[in-house]
This record gives structure tokens, sequence and C-alpha cells, in this order.
């Protein structure tokens, strides 16, 4: 594990399972490497906590890591974020990776940060692109601003690591093949932190999680009721989709936050996406505008989701879509 | 409701931050760039959350509250506004060598305005700022100072002499943490409201001053702040929208049923 040019992916767990952005981030990392300068083109290493299995080693693998790289701590386990954080910068001073790599998930969120600060770099919090600039080889970051409404590309030229955390769902995950791949571990002494402690922690229930749908039927307060959702369901259905909402429908409580897409909801990137009842709030675009094939229906001609758009429908909702429904057999 | 315990008074620091009212950001739209004139300055509501938090402790436990913002002059007014609901003293950070600052450089900056303030219990921040959403400084902070950091708080379950549990939100869990003082919290917006001014809070501000501070007053150098102590650069902003080239589907009601499903069809969603 020499060179320099190495691109690292953090692989963060979820209840003991790896969070399927780390797949996403190596799919995208692999992409990356190949796009670098060909005289030290650097490998793509996944770098790990706990007990990485054979098994995970192998889908590690299949989604373009050549090495796992699991760090440990010298004489037991690492327990919060914060010792994870001191682990990692241990490790990325000793192999010098190029670039770093998590999801922008809470714990990304916590850990990243603080690395950023030990190695005194640069960090670039919810990317939504990632390239590599072809004369300078730097990693081209892009993220959403003020609220969505500009986008920023970032670049951290004369620091490494160069540092970005990615929103889940962004990058489409692909695996090639199963194989194994070296896998090295290294432990650090780092100080204990003992009066951080986690004393209780209760999983939320996850039943329904947005960000993995193919077809996303999403809406708005221009359902005027709760029930409306129910006729959204039956589309959802018919499409072998969900449901999704903005924020005001979810603020009315006629729907769980969990269905909420947007920026401070969840981003989404669904092969299609039937906005209806919704203005197209720049929160709300933030959330679903890199969906494949984005559809609107709204009364209004002016409302704002219809230049996010690719087809529109204008009209009521409570008229359309049943007629769609029927059409559809 | 927070459980307290022992006698001492908490002393808290709230880093606030002055943002652009991200709602209402226009963009030209021949130039893609963002049309900040006559867009109206507001406190970032992640920011305002902790302030209440703040204010919420001292009132329970005693202590005292400071406010801090790096900023142009003009984020004083926040400032004001933090004074006029009670806070004890507030502090601009401000000047030439912190403009341009990147999330390293700022968290330098406030990092060494903490330390020269001293003596802080907790260091509250807002989980993140509206027109960055990079949620980076309160960690950041937090690692430059050596002491621990708690995200994604949501509330304050007990408060003890030595330190403070606390709940966090976080990826789909919820955690009781405890940890020791002095800790930074980055604040989630929280359901209780920032409270309201009243008269008598807002005429006893008056006698309170927005404290200034430049660089050599928080001991900080030079080119670690701003532009030129930051790693990182904006290299283009662009607007996102994909120039409204949207296709009306056209007709009666029931013509643009048919036109949709027709639609569904081709791009392979139903057979
Ligand atoms: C910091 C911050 C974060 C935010 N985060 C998010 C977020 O994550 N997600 C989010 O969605 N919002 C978010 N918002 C809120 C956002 O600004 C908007 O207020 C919200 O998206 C509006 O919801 P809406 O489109 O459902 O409602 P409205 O804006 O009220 O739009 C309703 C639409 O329905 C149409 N309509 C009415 N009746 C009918 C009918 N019968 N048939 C067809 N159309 C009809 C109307 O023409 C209108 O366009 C955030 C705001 C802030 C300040
Ligand atoms: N210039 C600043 N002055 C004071 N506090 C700040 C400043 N920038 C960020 N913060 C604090 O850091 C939090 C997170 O901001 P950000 O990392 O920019 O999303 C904010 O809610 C503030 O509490």
């Amino acid at each position: 594990m020499s060179g320099k040019n190495d691109l690292w992916v953090l692989v963060e767990r979820f209840e003991r399972t790896i969070r399927p952005v780390v797949f996403e981030l190596l799919t995208k990392g692999k992409e990356l490497c190949s796009k670098r300068d060909s005289k030290k083109p650097g490998d793509l290493v996944a770098v790990a906590f706990e007990g990485v299995t054979a098994e995970e080693n192998a889908r590690l693998g299949s989604y373009g890591a050549r090495r796992v790289l699991q760090i440990g701590r010298e004489g037991g386990n690492a327990a919060t974020y914060m010792e994870e954080a001191r682990l990692l910068v241990s490790a990325a001073r000793e192999y010098h990776p190029a670039i770093l790599l998590a999801g922008a998930t809470a714990y990304g969120r916590s850990v990243m940060p603080l690395v950023a600060v030990e190695l005194r770099t640069g960090l670039t919090a919810d990317c939504t692109g990632l390239d590599i600039d072809p004369e300078s080889g730097v990693l081209l970051q892009t993220r959403p601003a003020f609220g969505g409404n500009v986008l920023a590309t970032i670049e951290c030229a004369g620091k490494r690591p160069q540092m970005a955390t990615v929103r889940p769902g962004v990058f489409k995950k692909r695996a090639e093949g199963k194989h194994a791949v070296e896998a090295r571990e290294r432990c650090y002494r780092i100080p204990s932190q003992p009066l951080f402690r986690v004393l209780e922690r209760t999983v939320e229930d996850r039943g329904f999680d947005i960000t993995g749908a193919r077809v996303i039927v999403a809406g708005g307060r221009g359902l005027a009721r709760s029930e409306g959702f129910s006729l959204l369901e039956k589309l959802a259905k018919k499409l072998g989709g969900v449901v999704g909402a903005s924020r005001g429908a979810v603020d009315l409580g006629w729907i769980d936050a969990a269905h909420q897409v947007g920026q401070t909801g969840h981003t989404v990137t669904p092969a299609l996406y039937v906005a209806c009842g919704i203005s197209g709030a720049v929160q709300h675009l933030a959330g679903m505008k890199d969906s494949d094939t984005i559809v609107a229906i709204n009364e209004d001609p002016q409302a704002p989701i219809f230049e996010a758009a690719e087809y529109g429908i204008v009209g009521d909702l409570y008229e359309v879509i049943p007629r769609i429904i029927e059409r559809m057999g | 409701m927070p459980i307290l315990e022992g006698g001492v008074g908490i002393d808290v620091l709230v880093c606030m931050k002055q943002v652009p009212d991200t709602q209402k950001v226009r963009i030209d739209p021949e130039r893609g760039t963002l049309i900040r004139k006559g867009v109206p300055s507001i406190t970032n509501p992640f920011c305002e959350s902790a302030l209440e938090l703040a204010l919420g402790i001292r009132e329970k436990r005693g202590g005292t509250v400071t406010v801090l913002t790096m900023g142009i002059p003009d984020a004083a007014c926040i400032l004001k506004d933090a004074l006029s609901l009670g806070a004890d003293r507030a502090i601009l950070v401000t000047g030439r060598d912190f403009a341009g600052a990147d999330t390293l450089a700022t968290s330098y900056a406030l990092s060494r305005a903490v330390s020269s303030l001293g003596g802080f219990d907790l260091l509250l921040f807002g989980k993140q700022a509206i027109d960055g959403d990079t949620a980076q400084v309160g960690p950041e902070v937090a690692g430059m100072l050596g002491i621990p950091v708690v995200t994604f708080v949501t509330d304050i379950r007990k408060i003890t002499p030595g330190g403070i549990v606390v709940e966090r939100a976080a990826d789909g869990c919820r955690e009781l943490v405890r940890t020791r003082f002095p800790s930074l919290l980055t604040v989630v917006r929280a359901e209780k409201r920032l409270r309201m001014p009243t008269m008598e809070g807002i005429l006893s501000s008056f006698s309170r001053e927005v404290e200034t501070a430049g660089l050599g007053d928080i001991g900080a150098e030079s080119d670690r702040c701003g532009l030129k102590g930051s790693p990182t650069r904006v290299k283009k902003i662009f607007s996102p929208s994909n120039g409204g080239l949207v296709n009306f589907l056209e007709g009666s009601v029931e013509e643009k049923a048919i036109r949709f499903v027709e639609l569904l069809k081709e791009k392979g969603f139903v057979r």
C-alpha cells in the first residue's frame, strides 16, 4: 500500500451491515480512478473499522475496491465516532491517500470534519457530483448551495487528502463479478475518551426507505387532504413504486416524515418521479431534481416545478390521476 | 424537559451565523448567478434553536450565555437580537482578514475566539447553516480545541456538575450520550421555537453592547484565516435548472391521461 495516489472510501455500517452508500461511492471511485493520470493512477481502497467478513470483502471487491484496509485500536475497540476519526487520521498519516470519501450521513458528517481538522485539509460536504479535472487531476466536488438555488464546484488543489462527503442515493452502484481482494489490518494507539459515552441507543423503525425506490409518486399541499395520499398510493402501486411527499404535506401531518423529499428530507434519484400538487420550492427540488424522468401534475402552469420537469400536466390532480389509473387497467 | 442536578451555573457560548434567507434568493436566469441584492439576512434557524437551548439552561440552572459570530459588521444585528432575548455578552469577530473563509478557516478563527474568551462549560452550534449546509464548523471547532463533540443533539436530558447527558438523533437512531464539560454540541432544529423578545428584555439590552474583535484580539495567525487559510476554492457556480424544457401534455383531461399512460409505456414503466 505505497501508492500515494490512492482513493479511500470509508466503510460505514448501520447495525452491522454495510450501508448502500459505500457501494455507491466505490462505483464512483472506480470511475474516478480510471480518469486519473495513467502513470500513477492509484488504487481504490475500502477502509473499514470492524471485522470485515470474507463475504463482505468479496462484495467490496465486486464494486471496485482493490484492497480492504481494516484499521483498529490497540487493545480494544473504537467505541465512538471521535475515536474512529482518530484512527482514520493515524491511517491517513501512514498511507497518504490522495482522496478520502464518505457518505454524507450523520455518521460521515461527524467523523470527516474531525479528520479534516487534524490533517488540516479541506472537506466538501454533501456533494452531488464528483469528477476529476482532466488537466490538473484534482478532484472536482459539486454540491448544492443556498438551499439548492445554485450548484458550486469546489476543489482542494493544494492539500491532501482531498475530502468529500456524498449524499446517499446520488450515485448508482454497480457490481461486477465477485472476487476477494487483498486485506490488510493495522492497529494504532490512540488515547481513550472515557468521558464521552453512548448510554443508550434505540433504532427507530426503518420499515420504509424511500431512497432506493425506482418510481416515486409524490404529493404536496395541493392534495388538500390527507386522503389524497391513498390515491397516490394506488398509482404508485401500479407503477411498482412508493409514495413521497413535500414538506408542506408532512408539516400538515398528512404523511410520515420518512416520505419527505428535499433539502431537509431525503435525496432521491428514481427512474421516474411524479410530483402531484407540489409547487417546486427550491428546497424540494434539491432532493429530487436528479431523477431520470420527472413528471409534474399541477393546476398552476406557472408553478416552478414545471421548470424541473421533463413532462407536465396542467390540471386538477383529482381529475387527472383517477383517469390515469383507469387507463392503466 | 431537562432534569438538572447540582448547584453551580453553566457558562454557555452559542456560535451564531447570519445567513441570507434562502427562500428569497433568486437566480439571474441569464448569468446563472445568485442575485443577493435585496435578499434579507436572517439568523440561521439552527442557531436560533441553539440559543433557545442555551437560554433554557441558564433559566433552570444559572450561569451565563455568550453569543459569538464571525462575519461582516452587519452581522452585529443577529447579536443584538440575541442580547434583547437575554444573552449576557455578545462578540462579533470581524475584519478583512476573515473574508472568504471556508469551513477550515472559519473553524480556526472561531476556535481562536473561543480560546481567547475562555472558560466555557458548553459550546452550542447549529447543526448546519442554511446557506452552506455544510454541518462542518461545529465538529471542526471541537477538533481544533480538542474537546468532545456531540452532533445532531435534539434535547438536553440532564446536567450534572461534571457533564451533561444529551439526546441525539442520527441516521435512524436515537442515542443518549454522556459527555464531560467542556463539550461542544451541534443542535438540530428543536421543537421549541426561539422565544420572542419582551419589552423589558429589549430595554435592558440597551446597556449591553456588541463587542468587536479582530485578528489581534483573538490571537489568530493571519495566514490561517480567510481566503489565505482556506484549502478549498469555489471553482465555479452555476444554476441547477435544466433550462425549463418541459413538454406539456395537451388536450382534454382524458387526452392528457391517455398521453401520460402512453409515455409510461414508451419508457417501460408499464407494459
Ligand atoms: C430550511 C428549509 C428546509 C426545507 N426543506 C424542505 C424539504 O426538504 N422538502 C420540501 O418539500 N420542502 C422543504 N421546505 C419547504 C418548502 O420551502 C416549501 O414550503 C414546500 O416544499 C411547499 O410544499 P408544497 O409544494 O406541497 O406546497 P405549496 O407550495 O403550497 O404548493 C402546492 C401546489 O399544489 C398545486 N395545487 C393545488 N391544488 C391542486 C390540485 N387540485 N391539483 C393539482 N395541483 C394543485 C398548487 O398550484 C401549488 O403549486 C423547506 C423550507 C425551509 C425554509
Ligand atoms: N461565521 C460564523 N460565525 C459563527 N458561527 C458560525 C459561523 N459559521 C458557522 N457557524 C456555526 O457553525 C454551525 C454550522 O455551520 P456550517 O458548518 O457552515 O453548516 C452554524 O449553525 C453556527 O453555529
